[in-house]
């Protein structure tokens, strides 16, 4: 019965569509105003890293390692693995933080040139981002289920 | 003039709906995957307590209560966001539209207060072990 009244909901209202008015733009441009401060801010974290990284690598690569042991890591990991990996994952949240600006960016022109392709970019750049974190948060789940995992 | 009449041409086509609906998708994985984050967060805290000791993983506990907090509130707004957003696109509901748009705007607004914070309390500690490291040498 309640599928019934869904579809005929839907069915009702296939004629209107959505559309893009003052609320929406309201929250489009608070969301893409945030979006733009915590892509930079990534960026300036990714930079300081990247120099961290760069010039005291060694230093970062044994305190990984320390950290896997920790985890219940027990294999040696190759120091110099260890760095290219972290300036991997850099990267990678670099990127990833790019396309949330990507989208503050778009999202911007959209509203002050009235462009629907430029909506579209900022939303595909936002589902790029989403993309990107669950699978780093996906990673991370693994991760710790295996350390969990040691403890049973 | 009525608030939902749109006097704007940015228009919300196939390929804005499709991409609105990934969102929502992504979105939906990344909450419930901090969930379960949580749940192995506090299932690692019970099973350690055995072997720290209740004291010191209540200390423990103590210590991850706020960033658990903190990440529970955010995710509530982020699922919130891409149910209103999955339910707008697929039943043309324009009110949960701008509903799951104000929720992702503030998901982005805790999270830029977070970092402000976050920075501030790292000047801060900054500031304080330079004062430290400088009367130690006075």
């Amino acid at each position: 019965m309640e599928n019934i009244m869904e579809e005929l909901k839907e069915d009702h209202l296939s004629g209107i569509d959505l559309e893009v008015d003052n609320e929406t733009r309201d929250e489009l441009h608070t969301a893409s105003k945030w979006g733009r401060f915590i892509g930079i801010f990534m960026f300036v974290i990714c930079g300081i890293l990247l120099i961290a990284v760069a010039t005291g690598g060694n230093a970062f690569a044994q305190i990984l390692q320390a950290a896997f042991y920790n985890l219940g890591f027990v294999f040696a990991v190759d120091t110099a693995l260890l760095v290219v990996t972290m300036f991997a994952a850099i990267l990678f949240f670099a990127v990833s933080y790019y396309f949330l600006y990507n989208f503050s960016v778009k999202i911007k022109q959209a509203l002050h040139e009235e462009s629907t392709g430029h909506l579209n970019q900022g939303i595909n750049s936002l589902k790029l981002f989403f993309i990107l974190s669950g699978v780093v948060s996906i990673i991370g789940v693994l991760f710790s289920l295996y350390s969990l995992s040691i403890y049973l | 003039m009525n608030n939902t009449e749109t006097i704007f041409e940015l228009k919300i086509d196939e390929t804005t709906k499709n991409n609105f609906k990934a969102v929502s998708l992504w979105a939906k994985i990344n909450a419930v995957v901090a969930f379960i984050s949580i749940g192995i967060s506090i299932a690692t805290i019970i099973l350690t307590a055995g072997m720290i000791g209740a004291d010191a993983a209540g200390s423990l506990f103590g210590q991850q209560f706020i960033a658990m907090s903190i990440s529970i509130l955010l995710n509530v707004v982020l699922l919130s966001a891409a149910k209103n957003i999955q339910k707008a696109v697929s039943f043309t509901d324009q009110g949960a539209f701008n509903k799951g748009l104000g929720e992702l705007a503030r998901y982005l607004k805790i999270i830029g207060i977070l970092f402000i914070v976050a920075s501030i309390l790292v000047i801060i500690i900054f500031l304080f072990l330079l004062l430290v490291g400088g009367f130690g040498r006075g």
